[in-house]
């Protein structure tokens, strides 16, 4: 299950940010070559589509700590004082997550009422855009719960976190080894 | 007050940055009475910004010019450079990082690739491991100075500044420290032989791609042909494109690749997004208005203010990671900057050299971890070993802090 849930948020993300990709290259090539196929809606489009697969990328952050923190206090505690705050952890990002979701559904069930739309030529409905956060949390709050389970049920810690910049599950690894810490930049 | 201790609290606990921020701002929210729907209202209709969608399309070009060995390639114009003077491969390291940071915008991606390139070639040329790992996670600190750096387009969004000055301005202090870095490394290892060359044939050839990419973007952007964000984009599609043409990445890759690179910008971009719901509050709660009044009593002038400023990003910056603190304190601090005739552009610099120091310094200083990781030494060991870039870094910083011409010069000359 876990693993037909990555291949599809692999692909629903990768193709998300292709289609991103592909309408910025469109909208600026168009721009100064072809201006009469030149689109105005092609800088929200693209925005739309990376905002969905950021969210979306946001569960299997949590299965691998990708997610940015520090670890220091864990390492230094190791044991049950490290897993009980890791129980912690995981039970405040579930509970935030099904907040959030719900306080998301609430704004996109506005926009619906009122149908709001965006100002461009494809009056693309803004419930579709805001849906994005209240998915990304759902499937977020999923994996936590899963994460959750796994710290009470004595499994290992997850990996060390990684901060952006960093790659996260590297596909064709001539990459180093994850670094125990945590940054941005 | 309360708000910022949960925050430290959660976020030293362990906790996920952007969900402390996360609850921490929620909790601002509705100690103010505000719907936590419109909590959500904020996120959604600031994270709808095209400037801030240049972070994921950098990010896909340096994912994809890594995995295209584009990394390598400028390591082996570095060699062919720089290799044959003393300290050959540390000075490979500094050059090739000021290369490197022009792809990748991330000092996290920087010490990762040129600390696995290089250091093992360092070890096994017996240079003192303690240097090696100082020399290149100091150096891969560059990556958030030279533009196209990440966190500038990330200060740039928070502060409604102009992306491609800060970009320049970021040039000259990172060709400084790039400078200061070689002169220490020269110093350094005057009397260690010198090691043999491991490249000499037609590396500028080679290397032409991971040049002329980044260059053709960036002369995109200063032209006015595009903006950085569609900038941000072509250098992807051509990182996409060469790392197809050169056969290095199958085009069954491509998908996969491109999801990695988004969730390595996830982690970011949430960062941002609950940071900016807290920026909001900030805002609208007139904190920088109560600030601007209780600085006019303190009677402070700009370099002494500067001062303050720099004491507290480097506490910050030693117990938050790099995103948090820019996001954190510059809706506080940017109405502040014209009380004492600070140019925003100049404060930028100011806070991203401040940043470069704050990933040396224990105990959230990634680029220690990150090195560490890489050449199986002890934290211990890298903290020594980054100590003496450390204070060349602290040197630049008072020099950036208190010379503006080192940072606006660039940018005044370009756009008047």
């Amino acid at each position: 299950m876990e693993r037909r849930l990555r291949l599809a948020e692999d692909w629903a993300i990768g193709v998300l940010a292709l289609a991103a990709l592909g309408i910025a290259l469109y909208g600026t090539l168009t721009r100064y070559m072809l201006p009469h196929f030149a689109a105005d809606w092609s800088e929200e489009a693209f925005v739309y589509a990376v905002i969905w697969a950021i969210w979306l990328s946001g569960g299997r952050l949590v299965v691998t700590g990708g997610h940015v923190r520090s670890d220091w206090l864990l390492r230094v505690l190791g044991g049950r004082a490290a897993r009980a705050l890791e129980a912690l952890h995981s039970t405040l990002g579930f509970a935030f997550c099904i907040a959030f979701c719900f306080f998301g559904f609430d704004v996109v069930r506005l926009a619906l009422q009122l149908n709001e739309r965006s100002d461009s030529t494809l009056h693309f409905p803004m419930a579709l855009y805001y849906l994005a956060m209240p998915v990304g949390l759902l499937l977020m709050a999923a994996r936590y719960a899963t994460h959750l389970r796994g710290v009470l049920r004595g499994q290992t810690l997850p990996t060390a976190p990684l901060a952006p910049g960093a790659p996260v599950e590297p596909i064709a690894p001539p990459d180093p080894p994850a670094p125990p810490g945590a940054e941005s930049r | 007050m309360l708000a910022a201790l949960l925050f430290l609290l959660l976020a030293s606990a362990g906790v996920s940055i952007y969900l402390a921020l996360g609850i921490s701002s929620a909790l601002l929210f509705a100690a103010d009475g505000e719907s936590l729907s419109g909590f959500v209202q904020v996120i959604v209709d600031r994270l709808n910004s095209q400037t801030l969608m240049a972070v994921p399309f950098f990010v896909i070009a340096a994912t994809f010019m890594r995995r295209g060995g584009m990394a390598r390639t400028l390591v082996e114009l570095a060699d062919a450079s720089v290799g044959g003077l003393p300290g050959g491969l540390a000075l490979v390291a500094i050059f090739a990082a000021t290369l490197f940071a022009a792809i990748s915008g991330s000092s996290l991606a920087t010490a990762m690739a040129m600390g696995t390139l290089l250091i093992p070639e360092m070890l096994r040329q017996s240079y003192d491991r303690k240097f090696a790992v100082g020399v290149v996670g100091a150096s891969g600190t560059l990556g958030i100075l030279i533009p196209p750096s990440l966190a500038l387009i990330v200060f740039g969004v928070v502060a409604e500044q102009s992306v491609p000055k800060l970009f320049l301005a970021g040039v000259v202090p990172g060709l400084l420290q790039a400078a200061l870095f070689a002169l220490l490394v020269v110093f350094r290892m005057r009397n260690h032989p010198l090691p043999p060359r491991t490249t000499r044939r037609a590396p500028l050839r080679r290397a032409l791609p991971a040049l002329g990419l980044p260059a053709f973007a960036m002369g995109g952007i200063y032209s006015g042909l595009v903006t950085v964000t569609e900038a941000a984009a072509l250098l992807a599609a051509l990182a996409i494109a060469a790392g197809l043409a050169s056969r290095s990445i199958r085009p069954g890759e491509v998908v996969p690749l491109l999801a990695d690179a988004m969730r390595t910008c996830a982690g970011l971009i949430l960062i941002v997004a609950f940071a900016m719901a807290l920026g909001h509050w900030i805002t609208i709660s007139q904190i920088p208005a109560r600030l601007v009044e209780a600085s006019a009593g303190l009677e402070l002038s700009a370099w002494q203010f500067l001062l303050l400023m720099n004491l507290v990003m480097l506490l910050l910056g030693a117990v938050l990671e790099v995103l948090s603190v820019i996001l954190i304190t510059v809706p506080i601090v940017l109405p502040l900057l014209p009380e004492f005739g600070i140019d925003p552009i100049h404060y930028a610099i100011i806070v991203v050299v401040n940043m470069e120091l704050a990933l040396l310094t224990p105990p959230i200083g990634l680029n220690l971890f990150v090195l560490s990781g890489i050449s199986k030494a002890p934290l211990s060991e890298v903290i020594r070993g980054v100590a003496p870039f450390s204070i060349v870094l602290g040197a630049l910083l008072l020099l950036v802090t208190f010379v503006p011409l080192l940072t606006l010069t660039l940018p005044k000359w370009v756009f008047g």
